[in-house]
């Protein structure tokens, strides 16, 4: 939080630009293909930013948001629900529609870090829109977890944990997320 | 005062005065935070970081720095944050805050965080301190041992609640630095400042002692706040 490399940050992937947030309004987006809002975005800025999100994605943009969507930043967005679980079953993840960014990813390397379960999400999303791809589901029901939406001509991708790109130095096929995440957004 | 209205209803007790506020970033955690009754049986008034302004805290008992904030909006408005205790209150800062970047007399010194040793069965070397003090009346060892986010080594005498004991050249152990302590030396009133990142982790829905921590935090502070000390209650 707080960096601004709108150039890339040096040692990143060169297509991944950092921008601070409160600098958004005053970046010229006309270039840039796709954005990541991450986990710990401020929402109430981004709530009062909804135009300018909006439109780049109704443009033809694509937005991975990161984080639980609790304001309504942008049209579509699902509601997260927090599950009442007591063990690792009541979170694992599975795969839901097939999509580039998790094609090819083990959900076993999602569902535990280290043994440790609950880092991918804790949670499901609810009043999902219509036309939403589940792409990764959650429990042992199998809740709606990531999706993806048409919005105008652009997308939007939520995820409702921690950065995808975090998983990136994970030893597994969770790894693959991040360069696959870039590609997406830049693949309008 | 908030004028009580009888069909319309908010979480607001009509005499809730300005005991504590929450600052908070506008992140999906503080948000969650800010609507979980258990945080509001305090009375909080949430504070939006980026819309602080003069006299925003003035007359807290207390003032809650939430954790991962945007660095240069706290180091903007550090000085408002250090008027809390200058002028009596109480100012806590949470963890995830580069807090040695502005308040002065704090050295920080980076940790990795282990997210596994309650699996792997490692020691996590965090101990508590200082146990004949009065935040022991509120937090557990569960509220407190979790994980951190470095060390910090405040330059005054400190009341350490919460350190890294690590071995040192011999391999002796020592206390490396603080996770959490308390400071009612450097100003009037109160500081207390923590690694520990609990609206993150309690918004998150994701580390039930975090959960423990913020609400024994609360409960310490609003316990011990200056108000209820000099009022006799």
């Amino acid at each position: 939080m707080g960096s601004h490399h709108p150039a890339g940050a040096p040692g990143s992937d060169p297509r991944l630009g950092e921008v601070d947030i409160y600098r958004l309004p005053d970046t010229d987006l006309r270039d840039v293909r796709g954005l990541i809002t991450c986990a710990g975005a401020d929402q109430i800025f981004l709530e009062r930013n909804r135009e300018l999100l909006t439109g780049f994605v109704r443009a033809g943009g694509r937005v991975a948001v990161m984080g639980h969507p609790v304001t309504d930043f942008l049209p579509g967005l699902g509601v997260w629900r927090e599950l009442d679980y007591t063990g690792p079953k009541d979170l694992q993840i599975s795969l839901g529609d097939p999509h580039p960014v998790w094609a090819g990813i083990d959900p076993v390397d999602l569902s535990a870090r280290k043994g440790v379960t609950g880092f991918y999400s804790r949670g499901y999303v609810d009043k999902l829109p219509p036309d939403a791809v589940i792409t990764t589901r959650i429990g042992r029901h199998a809740l709606p977890l990531d999706y993806v939406y048409p919005l105008g001509a652009g997308q939007v991708l939520v995820h409702s944990g921690n950065d995808l790109i975090n998983w990136e130095g994970d030893a597994n096929t969770a790894a693959r997320m991040t360069p696959q995440l870039i590609d997406w957004l830049v693949a309008r | 005062m908030t004028k009580p209205e009888p069909f319309s209803r908010n979480d607001l007790a009509p005499q809730r005065g300005r005991r504590l506020a929450i600052v908070h970033s506008g992140s999906y955690a503080h948000l969650y935070a800010m609507k979980d009754p258990a945080v509001l049986a305090y009375q909080p008034d949430f504070v939006y970081l980026p819309d602080l302004d003069d006299g925003a805290l003035d007359g807290y008992d207390t003032v809650i720095v939430g954790d991962r904030m945007h660095p240069d909006l706290l180091a903007r408005h550090a000085p408002r944050f250090h008027a809390v205790s200058e002028r009596g209150g109480t100012l806590v800062v949470l963890g995830e805050n580069q807090v040695h970047t502005w308040l002065p007399g704090i050295e920080w010194e980076h940790r990795p965080t282990n997210f596994w040793w309650w699996v792997s069965g490692e020691d996590p070397l965090i101990r508590t301190r200082s146990h004949e003090h009065e935040a022991w009346r509120y937090l557990t060892t569960k509220a407190v041992i979790w994980h951190h986010h470095g060390l910090l080594r405040p330059a005054a005498d400190v009341v350490p609640l919460l350190v890294s004991e690590e071995p040192d050249a011999d391999g002796r152990p020592h206390d490396a630095g603080m996770l959490l302590y308390e400071d009612t030396v450097s100003t009037a009133g109160r500081l207390i400042v923590t690694t520990l990142d609990p609206m993150h982790h309690h918004g998150s829905r994701f580390m039930s002692g975090a959960t423990r921590f913020l609400y024994a935090l609360l409960r310490w502070t609003d316990q011990t706040s200056p108000s209820l000390v000099r009022e006799g209650r």
